[in-house]
């Protein structure tokens, strides 16, 4: 019998922010887009994007997912990580992200679960974080829904208090961040699945860059837990647990 | 989008908890720094808490052209004295750029680069006064900000408020060209710079209680000279050869500049690791017209 199954396939839009010295400029800026990412909001991508020590641990492999919902309708699931030497040759690594532009109707096919459309895109092969300058970015083929099974919490432990307090912070006061976590998807997933879809939509987070005004997330994964970061999620209205 | 905005009304009704920013004039309530614009609250308690206006000077530049370095090295010199000219911070986080810079150029290195995020500048308040001539006084208020925050400000201005507002509060600008670029990629830094000084014009040209403002002072400092002798030699000979679009608009438009070399480093070299990461490598601090900018700009005296 013949078990091959058609594929539907949807295009999204990718871009890259990261420091280089490229046509488009020098310094931390959109070094790469797909055609179909407009202008307005390649100037906000611009603005939120994380440049140099956003990321909350300094090894080398440390990494970050986030997601947001931009305007216009968009919404970013991005990857942050370390990629070359800073081409500035000031000594340090250059902090890389890989965005994808997503519409509701991609995320529809996924639960409207960002995670679940990460998972795929990294198994395809996408959101790499080498890149170079000169490339022309296409537009991505993502298949137009998971096949992968509904949108489900973690099977790994969690802590019921904690997540409780999780839950009651994002419920409550909006912004929370959880601290010294050593498994951010696994926290993600569970609040994300204790959501209705339409709501998941709007569930901005991030598992490791570090708190900014230019980037606010209602659910922030941190690896780490120093006074010093506790210092700024407070400055900026974040409620902390851990 | 949705937007969260927390609501402070409550506090409007505790005066002593209200400081206007210095920088934007937003009123914020018992916070550390400015919501509108990011800038220490501290600031705005310090010059209004002296009384005298202030006159402000701030520091643009390119990423890259070496703004950190300058503006650092700037800072302990002056607050070493033995010039005609002394500084001292007013405040205790304004020694931060300075501790950065001279704390990485013993270490044989350069600051690391400057974050785009505007809520993580660093950002000094320096008192400038003329060692015979103590009325004649500046502030050195600026954040030690990153060069991609310029350009995207003078392409879509709004987008950092703290750069706008106080390029518009500045009495006298030090805008900063790297002049190994400028002499080797002349063209990009000529349009850049175009783009700048057209922004600071527009922003001081649009009449206030029906006068216009005078422009402000505008010092053009080539850094990193001691990779340029023609830089260091001749500035404004320099300057027109290989930067003739500013040349020609600061002749029209911004009548009162001046150009000035500098460099703080006597010689440097490239060093790769292991990781493949490039780094430059200072060996020696030899600074060079570092100074002459801010004694030419107090020179002027003010209006």
């Amino acid at each position: 019998m013949d078990h091959a199954r058609w594929v539907e396939l949807m295009f999204v839009q990718q871009a890259v922010f990261t420091s280089a010295q490229s046509r488009r400029g020098r310094g931390y800026h959109l070094v790469g887009q797909s055609p179909g990412v407009p202008d307005s909001l390649a100037e906000r991508l611009n603005y939120w994007g994380p440049s140099h020590d956003s990321l909350i641990h300094g090894e080398l492999e440390a990494e970050s997912i986030s997601y947001f919902p931009a305007d216009e309708g968009w919404f970013i699931l991005a990857r942050t990580g370390y990629g070359g030497p800073e081409y500035s040759g000031r000594g340090s690594l250059q902090v890389v992200t890989r965005l994808l532009a997503l519409r509701s109707n991609h995320l529809a096919g996924y639960d409207c679960c960002p995670l679940a459309l990460y998972r795929a895109a990294v198994s395809l092969g996408h959101l790499k974080l080498m890149f170079d300058p000169m490339e022309k970015l296409p537009e991505l083929e993502l298949p137009t829904r998971t096949y992968l099974g509904r949108t489900a919490a973690s099977n790994a432990p969690l802590h019921p208090t904690l997540m409780s307090n999780v839950c009651r912070h994002l419920r409550d006061e909006g912004r929370v961040a959880v601290l010294n976590v050593d498994q951010p998807l696994s926290i993600v997933s569970h609040v994300l699945a204790g959501l209705p879809p339409e709501e998941r939509y709007w569930m901005s987070f991030t598992t490791g860059l570090k708190p900014s005004r230019h980037r606010q997330f209602r659910l922030n994964l941190a690896p780490a837990g120093d006074q010093n970061l506790i210092r700024q999620y407070v400055a900026q209205g974040i409620s902390c647990v851990r | 989008m949705r937007v969260e905005q927390v609501m402070q009304s409550s506090r409007y009704f505790d005066a002593n908890s209200r400081h206007d920013c210095i920088c934007c004039g937003q009123a914020s309530f018992d916070s550390d720094a400015c919501s509108n614009c990011q800038a220490p609250l501290e600031l705005s308690r310090t010059v209004q808490t002296r009384g005298t206006p202030p006159r402000f000077v701030s520091v643009l530049g390119a990423s890259g052209a070496g703004k950190t370095v300058y503006l650092g090295f700037l800072l302990d010199i002056l607050s070493k004295g033995g010039r005609s000219i002394r500084g001292l911070p007013n405040n205790s986080f304004s020694v931060a750029v300075q501790e950065q810079t001279i704390g990485a150029l013993e270490q044989r290195r350069f600051p690391d680069k400057t974050a785009s995020e505007a809520d993580s500048w660093s950002w000094v308040h320096y008192e400038v006064r003329h060692a015979k001539r103590p009325k004649n006084y500046l502030d050195i208020v600026t954040p030690d900000l990153a060069g991609e925050a310029i350009g995207m400000e003078v392409d879509h201005p709004g987008t950092y408020k703290a750069i706008r507002c106080m390029t518009q509060k500045s009495k006298a600008i030090m805008v900063l060209f790297d002049s190994v670029r400028v002499r080797d990629a002349g063209r990009e830094e000529d349009v850049f710079a175009l783009k700048l000084a057209s922004y600071i014009q527009n922003l001081h040209a649009t009449p206030k209680k029906g006068r216009r403002e005078k422009p402000p002072r505008l010092a053009i400092i080539f850094t990193k000279s001691d990779w340029c002798p023609e830089a260091k030699q001749d500035p404004a000979r320099f300057a027109g050869e290989h930067m003739p679009g500013l040349m020609q608009f600061c002749k029209q438009s911004l009548q009162d500049h001046g150009f000035f070399a500098s460099s703080v480093v006597g010689s440097s070299a490239s060093m790769i690791d292991r990781y493949g990461c490039m780094e430059q490598v200072p060996f020696h601090v030899e600074p060079y017209g570092i100074v002459e900018p801010l004694e030419w700009i107090m020179q002027g005296g003010w209006n």
